[in-house]
């Protein structure tokens, strides 16, 4: 597996993307027959589900294969982003009405449509109410620091992986109540609704009252989390225990048929059985009350090992959706998100259809006190580095065009709605990167950029920048992602062009993100394999990565003006713009191409109806016909 | 013979113990490995208090005297194996999956081999320098030169998505008798797994063979009068397996990895796979349960080969006991 998808597959939601509107998209079928047909899709290779429980941690399996790609077809949350072609809202396949915001964008009411469960409970405000108790009752546990040895819960390991520490829900909510179909969720601060909507609320998946136990067989609510007062101590107790026993037995795939497990199914899809290695079968869930249903009679996901081993599945014709490795391709995609020549071997059998990622992708400055951080920290040095690489070009070379290149934090495709566009303020210039060095007291000595007039004046080399400070950098990177490390391999060779080099450390994806968080020296530069994915929050805000002391800030980045546009972001009502266009030329880190991954983008298609690339990967079979 | 065997189950013991405080310190030598684990599992958003966190719920903070005594401990006391964060379950789960899908196959392929290359390289022995022995060399040669994905890729091309069609891997499913209720669907991966044996060892028997043919004994049978093929399966085959033996014994622990490629092209998913996976994700107490596993086979296969060319060649356990 391939660390860029496995960082997707360990800590986050990988998302295809395409444009992310805030309109509504009504899903529609068209030329859908009755009930029949068999799909069967290729899961990616080692992705196979094996958690079942929709409030997934870091720990438990957050990861496309088990949200997007398995829970979601049984259990609907309660925002629903990402239908065929389109990775917008969907109210119609929402559980929930857009909420209506009211107190200075402080108070967010949302009214639910009362959709059953499968076993006939209502999905109401109960239903939400027991989601929020438990992140709450984790986020508390996780705060104070508690844990019980032999079990998973109250261990950091146990909150939802989407969790911010002190932000949105659970952690910035003053106070949530629910009452029939209507919840009422009271921020501490004003929050941008798209913000809250995007991040936080979609996030939340309605639980039923049978999974409020803390013991097999035992009274649906005798748990005491579902009907407990949001953020209590009382509430707290109980939902850890709750969550301590779902947490036993969601990753125990026998028991994944259960009655209990059945009991909350509230999507299209109903889990007819699955195994160990991840091979899975749903059947329509015929009490499933929400629009677009199943129109045929069975959807098998098969558990593949490899590209290779998919690659075999298409020529043999025996999965209806598959996966093919875009190295393999012949020729080169005309442009972002095209796709060229399908591979001959499918060409009459299969489509070939592309993806792009809700992502950018980002090499780590050390600004945090590293020899070479000095250097770092000098805006012209940044500008200087991302002029001398030419993204194209290297898409091309290395995964055959399939992917963007990378400008600022804004995912490729985000639609106005969202943010205006942000140009390229350092297109491809290799003349521009020396004359910045020369014009700021550097010489290529022996090939090698040198501080040859330390100075903080504005022909100098800058505030901490020593006299004969060289520009050789060192770089941690993750080893194992063919793709990142061949664009890393062209990127540093672009790079040597104007006298900086790099020497690459290679590690395991775990040793590098160790060294890049906990330390403050012993690299210059940073490469994790994958950058930073907006999932499952889906708004392209900053706050987690470049504000002043944020978790994810691992390059220690400060700007007070970029704070300021950061949190203009999140708590009032204007777009991302202008803290994007911001980013875009300080230069936070750098920003290199998105190539897709291999297995997880390009795929092929045989002649199946209803199939377009869903822009957030969700499977939605229930689109599909023969 | 019994006072052998406990003796080499000793000093297998003491091997077991040296192996698992080697693997255990491996990870050790990482300068950043003793939070690596809590990375992986939390990924790139944790922050260092949540981090910190996970290790100490997990104990990955503890000294590591401690965290091998436990492992230790845990391991022969209550036979744990530990836990993968990586897939989240049990090691011991994980392994008892994988271990008999993986072992049905490629004893499979063991017993074909088995029964193809000895009387193979018996035959080529007794026919030297024949057609037939040419023909058995040169088919020989291009099979062990071959990688081992060409000769998969070919045998899926031809057989696969040309005519005659089997199945181009086995049905999904995690049963391992899978390769008996479904056969045909195991012919090509059983196929490609003997075929790149089959090369090596049947070479093997043949040399072998070929030595012992010139020896004394030999010349004397057959000045006795012997039949050719009496001399042969009486006299030279006999002596000829105990090399045979000690390769088939030492080839044991590979029943185990030693089909990655196989089960990578045929979508098999077993251990060879599940150990390159952990690997790369640094799933520690994963890759340390396989190893375990690994060199208990080994050590389990050594022990066999001597017994066995103890029943095969009783001198051996004669001299022995002196």
């Amino acid at each position: 597996m391939q660390i860029r998808h496995k960082l997707r597959l360990a800590t986050t939601i990988g998302l295809a993307a395409g444009a992310l509107s805030l309109g509504l998209v009504v899903p529609s079928v068209s030329g859908a027959t009755s009930l029949s047909g068999v799909v069967t899709i290729a899961e990616a290779p080692q992705a196979a589900p094996n958690y079942i429980l929709p409030f997934t941690s870091s720990g438990n399996g957050f990861s496309v294969a088990n949200m997007n790609q398995f829970q979601m077809l049984m259990y609907r949350p309660l925002y629903w982003f990402g239908t065929p072609g389109s990775s917008a809202l969907s109210l119609p396949l929402s559980l929930g009405n857009y909420p209506t915001v009211t107190n200075g964008n402080r108070t967010f009411t949302i009214n639910l449509k009362g959709w059953k469960f499968a076993d006939g409970q209502t999905v109401n405000a109960a239903s939400v109410m027991f989601f929020l108790n438990m992140y709450k009752a984790a986020s508390m546990c996780l705060a104070a620091g508690k844990s019980y040895p032999g079990a998973t819960a109250c261990a950091a390991n146990s909150i939802y992986g989407g969790y911010v520490p002190k932000l949105g829900i659970p952690d910035g909510v003053k106070s949530a109540t629910g009452s029939g179909n209507t919840v009422t969720i009271t921020m501490s601060s004003p929050s941008n609704p798209n913000w809250l909507v995007y991040n936080y609320l979609s996030e939340i998946t309605p639980f039923p009252a049978t999974w409020d136990v803390t013991s097999t067989g035992a009274a649906p609510g005798s748990g005491g989390c579902e009907s407990g007062a949001f953020g209590s101590a009382t509430t707290e107790a109980n939902c850890e225990k709750v969550l301590t026993f779902l947490n036993t037995t969601a990753n125990v795939t026998k028991d994944f048929t259960s009655t209990m497990w059945e009991s909350g199914t509230d999507g299209p899809w109903s889990l007819k059985s699955i195994d160990a290695l991840g091979n899975v079968t749903f059947v329509p869930n015929m009490n499933y009350s929400g629009p677009v249903k199943a129109h045929v009679s069975e959807v098998k996901l098969l558990a593949f090992t490899s590209t290779s081993a998919e690659l075999s599945a298409l020529r043999a014709n025996s999965v209806d959706l598959g996966y093919v490795d875009a190295t393999s391709l012949t020729a080169p995609a005309p442009g972002p998100g095209l796709v060229g020549p399908n591979l001959p071997v499918l060409a009459s059998k299969y489509n070939l259809v592309n993806g792009l990622d809700w992502s950018f992708n980002y090499d780590l400055y050390n600004l945090k006190g590293d020899p070479a951080s000095a250097a770092l920290s000098q805006l012209y040095v940044r500008q200087a580095l991302q002029y001398a690489t030419n993204q194209p070009l290297t898409l091309k070379a290395v995964v055959k065009g399939y992917g963007v290149p990378t400008y600022s934090p804004l995912p490729y495709g985000a639609p106005a709605a969202i943010s205006g566009p942000v140009p390229n303020p350092y297109p491809f210039n290799q003349a521009k990167a020396l004359s910045l060095f020369a014009s700021h007291g550097w010489k290529e000595m022996n090939g090698v950029q040198t501080c040859v007039k330390p100075g903080t004046a504005a022909n100098e080399c800058g505030a901490g920048v020593k006299k004969g400070f060289a520009m050789s950098l060192k770089m941690d990177q993750a080893a194992g992602s063919a793709t990142d490390n061949e664009l890393t391999a062209v990127e540093t060779s672009e790079w040597n062009n104007i006298g900086v080099f790099v020497s690459i450390n290679q590690d395991t994806f775990g040793n590098v993100l160790s060294k890049c968080q906990g330390a403050k020296t012993g690299f210059d530069l940073c490469d994790w394999g994958g950058g930073w994915i907006y999932a499952p929050d889906y708004y392209p805000s900053g706050e987690e990565l470049f504000q002043t002391g944020a978790s994810s800030n691992t390059g220690g980045y400060s700007n007070p003006t970029m704070d300021k546009l950061i949190t203009a972001s999140v708590s009032g009502n204007s777009k991302l713009t202008a803290y994007e266009n911001y980013a875009a030329q300080q230069l936070p880190v750098f920003f290199k191409p998105n190539g897709v991954s291999p297995g997880e983008v390009i795929k092929t298609l045989k002649s199946l109806n209803g199939f377009k690339v869903n822009p957030l990967q969700n499977f939605m079979p229930e689109y599909y016909y023969f | 013979m019994l006072s052998y065997i406990i003796r080499r189950l000793v000093q297998s013991f003491l091997i077991l113990l040296i192996v698992i405080f080697i693997t255990f310190s491996l990870p050790y030598l990482e300068p950043h490995g003793i939070f690596a684990p809590a990375y992986l599992a939390l990924g790139t958003r944790a922050d260092p208090t949540t981090v910190h966190q996970w290790a100490v719920a997990h104990g990955v903070d503890h000294s590591y005297i401690v965290r091998l005594w436990d492992y230790v401990f845990n391991l022969f006391v209550h036979f744990n194996l530990g836990y993968s964060y990586q897939a989240g379950r049990p090691v011991a789960g994980i392994l008892s999956l994988y271990v008999p899908r993986t072992l049905w196959l490629a004893l499979a392929a063991l017993i074909l081999t088995v029964l193809i290359a000895i009387p193979l390289g018996v035959f080529q022995a007794a026919r030297r320098n024949t057609t037939f022995d040419y023909g058995a060399t040169g088919v020989a040669f291009v099979l062990y030169a071959m990688p081992s994905f060409l000769l998969c890729t070919l045998v899926l091309d031809f057989f696969g998505y040309r005519s005659p069609h089997l199945p181009v891997s086995p049905p999904p499913g995690v049963a391992p008798w899978l390769i008996f209720t479904d056969p045909i669907a195991f012919v090509m991966p059983v196929g490609c797994l003997t075929l790149l044996s089959v090369a090596g060892i049947s070479r093997f028997m043949r040399g072998t063979v070929l030595e012992v043919l010139v020896q004394d004994y030999i010349r004397t049978a057959r000045a006795k009068g012997c039949s050719s093929r009496r001399v042969l399966f009486k006299h030279a085959f006999r002596n000829a397996l105990g090399p045979i033996i000690t390769i088939l014994g030492l080839s044991i622990p590979g029943l185990l990895g030693g089909a990655i490629i196989i089960e990578d092209v045929f979508n098999y998913g077993g251990l060879g796979i599940e150990t390159v996976n952990a690997a790369y994700s640094s799933d520690v107490n994963v890759v340390l349960g396989i190893t375990l596993l690994v060199s208990i086979f080994t050590l389990l296969g050594n022990l066999l080969a001597d017994v066995m060319l103890g029943v095969v060649n009783p001198r051996i356990r004669i001299e022995g006991r002196t």
